[in-house]
């Protein structure tokens, strides 16, 4: 025999499920080796070699400008610097944006060193192309640290699927 | 004191508790990241296997979303509830799961075909559920994810229509769809 269901009677039952339903196993000790698995991957592997090679990039701009040149009329790689940095803006907030926006103020301080350090290059690079307006390396040193930068966001913040 | 004020009380302790939850785990420390869990990971599975109709895959898309939370949690902003933030995150989560699980051959033969009686959902699973839970395991799966959505999870038609990748009236069929199979379903027992 039927027993007539109607939309009310359907939503009272609906109004009584449980929200809560325990797993069977217990899922946290995968979840934390996943984590683990993490900040090992993330923090110590990736990142220490891109706050080394930023370093050494502005240590040789510092000697680069003690010794350069002084500028001369040719201003063509400093406008292509200019144009590289708009892009490479541009890259990163579409970047950002495709992340989900995450607040870069909430990175860890070894993150935040590493982020410092190529900006600190990028800075350095900018000034050093003023000074020598005809070095290709410099801008090929530019496009490197810029691509470091978002090589490193992706790394950060790309969603992982994680075998646990 | 009546029951209102007693769960408005009750979820406002809740919110101010994760509030200081969130922060410290957004600092990196893990015991608060663990205690959130606690809060949270039945209500988070309760979701993914009312979503997914499997055990196994609850368990481990489960898995996957606080996983997922740690490297995330630094975006939220607390803008809504952490809860209401922390649903989003676990539904489209579940959802990208959903996608990928789907082969070719369930593409060409669509389990959209797949009646209630015709489930081969293990009733092993079904152990400890209500016989409404039963039946909505049942149902095939996208009029499954929409009515869980819609009708236990409170989510909007439009909101719906967005993560599925369907049109709000897609979402409107299924869920009239799923009420009709579900009364269908109910009303042989």
């Amino acid at each position: 025999m039927k027993n007539e269901i109607t939309d009310v009677s359907l939503q009272q039952q609906v109004d009584e499920l449980s929200k809560e339903m325990s797993p069977e196993r217990d899922l946290w000790p995968g979840i934390e080796k996943a984590m683990a698995k993490q900040s090992r991957s993330n923090v110590k592997r990736p990142f220490y070699p891109v706050a080394w090679a930023a370093t050494v990039v502005v240590a040789v701009l510092v000697s680069w400008l003690s010794f350069s040149p002084q500028p001369g009329t040719s201003t063509s790689n400093v406008d292509i610097a200019q144009v590289m940095q708009q892009d490479f803006n541009e890259q990163k907030q579409l970047m950002l944006v495709n992340l989900g926006q995450p607040d870069l103020k909430q990175l860890s301080p070894d993150m935040q060193k590493q982020f410092d350090e190529l900006k600190k290059a990028q800075q350095a690079i900018s000034k050093a192309l003023e000074n020598d307006p005809t070095s290709v390396e410099l801008l090929n040193l530019l496009r490197w640290t810029q691509k470091q930068e978002l090589d490193l966001l992706k790394q950060i913040y790309s969603p992982k699927w994680q075998t646990i | 004191m009546n029951t209102s004020t007693v769960i408005d009380a009750q979820q406002l302790f809740s919110h101010d508790q994760d509030s200081e939850l969130v922060t410290r785990a957004q600092q990196g420390d893990q015991q608060a990241f663990h205690a959130l869990y606690q809060l949270h990971h039945k209500r988070v599975y309760a979701l993914c296997w009312r979503m997914l109709a499997d055990k196994d895959s609850a368990e481990d898309v489960c898995q996957e979303v606080f996983v997922q939370l740690w490297q995330k949690i630094g975006n939220f902003r607390g803008e809504s509830k952490f809860a209401t933030w922390l649903h989003s995150v676990a539904t489209n989560i579940v959802l990208g799961h959903l996608r990928k699980q789907k082969n070719w051959l369930q593409r060409v033969f669509s389990i959209e075909e797949q009646r209630v009686e015709e489930s081969n959902t293990p009733m092993s699973d079904h152990a400890e559920l209500s016989l409404l839970d039963q039946k909505i395991q049942a149902l095939p799966e996208r009029a499954r994810v929409v009515f869980v959505l819609f009708a236990i999870e409170g989510y909007r038609h439009e909101e719906i229509a967005s993560m599925m990748k369907m049109a709000v009236g897609s979402s409107k069929a299924q869920f009239h769809r799923a009420k009709s199979l579900l009364r269908e379903a109910l009303s042989e027992q």
